[in-house]
């Protein structure tokens, strides 16, 4: 039902969708009265802006790494650089006024496949920021198991789930938990990972609540 | 939260033809054709139903409100990679694998209420 609301919203919004084209290369921006532009973002530092490298992982015999910056437009960046087959740099930049708008975790769930096998996720990464009040912040998975999620001082998480893990579905997150310094519950909020490739169909599956005590 | 419409395959397979034959400078909003076999660009209404033409797809962007899902397809449609954005602006770079055609089939269908598509002349 929460998505049904947030789609009804939306319509109403699209009445005041802006579609506009920038730059010669064809790339295409929207933007609406009550929403920020996607897609074009800048994805790169501002000029002498400062990266700071929160997390560097080996994982699986590969490097992962999560840096932080600001862009020309004053947003808040984080940045996962993915090896491998479906490798990049994955990308999020925000207003930091809006991060915690919703709760105190702003996240990303990621996930991606092999070349030589749809049937399962390759990997899969669960990052993003926590606010100053989160102390503790933990993974739940299907079966209600907790795994602790480092956070760095600066608030920043990468947490991956190896090749092995990925492929197994108990392992999957379910869900993000955080706790304060008194030790109370102050999120616990979804962890909405796609079904695997091979059942890719179910575009814009609803994010399963997490039900884990 | 897919919604199947009536004849809608056909008005797909139709518009699938007009897609292909399209001259290479056919502009950008003719990838996304909805059941009416009209072409869209950036919005639609909630529970339309959408098919991807032949679209080159580098990363598309199916939205659920202010989280959304950004996600890429090899050319069989398979999803290989997937990102759920609780809030904010994303973007994913690669060197590789920036321009794929993809073909969504009539029957493939979501209700999806907006869409984004980036790096994509081809259409």
């Amino acid at each position: 039902m929460r998505y049904l609301r947030k789609h009804r919203l939306l319509l109403a919004m699209s009445l005041v969708t802006v579609v506009g084209l920038t730059g010669a290369a064809g790339a295409i921006a929207f933007t609406s009265a009550n929403r920020q532009s996607r897609g074009a973002i800048d994805p790169s530092p501002a000029k002498n802006a400062r990266v700071t490298v929160h997390d560097a992982q080996l994982v699986g015999g590969q490097n992962w790494q999560v840096n932080s910056f600001t862009n020309a437009e004053g947003q808040a960046c984080l940045a996962v650089v993915v090896p491998g087959e479906e490798g990049g740099t994955g990308t999020n930049c925000d207003d930091p006024s809006s991060f915690f708008a919703r709760g105190p975790i702003h996240y990303v769930v990621s996930s991606k496949s092999s070349a030589s096998d749809r049937s399962h996720w390759e990997a899969v990464w669960v990052w993003g920021r926590v606010a100053p009040s989160v102390t503790r912040l933990e993974l739940t998975t299907a079966t209600c198991a907790r795994t602790p999620v480092r956070v760095d001082s600066d608030g920043v998480f990468l947490h991956i789930l190896t090749p092995a893990l990925a492929r197994s579905t108990a392992s999957l997150p379910q869900g993000l938990v955080a706790y304060d310094a008194t030790g109370s519950r102050v999120a616990n909020d979804p962890v909405p990972l796609a079904a695997t490739p091979a059942a890719q169909h179910s575009l814009n599956a609803p994010p399963t609540p997490p039900h884990c005590q | 939260m897919s919604l199947k419409i009536a004849g809608a395959v056909a008005t797909a397979a139709v518009a699938s033809v007009v897609a292909l034959s399209a001259p290479h400078a056919a502009r950008a909003t003719d990838c996304l054709v909805d059941e009416k076999g009209s072409s869209q660009y950036g919005s639609m209404s909630y529970g339309t139903e959408v098919y991807l033409l032949r679209a080159s797809i580098h990363t598309s962007l199916w939205d659920a409100n202010s989280d959304y899902f950004a996600r890429r397809y090899d050319s069989a449609f398979n999803l290989t990679l997937n990102n759920y954005v609780l809030s904010g602006s994303y973007v994913y770079g690669t060197s590789g694998n920036v321009v794929r055609q993809t073909a969504m089939t009539p029957g493939d269908s979501a209700g999806l209420s907006y869409w984004f598509e980036d790096e994509s002349t081809m259409c």
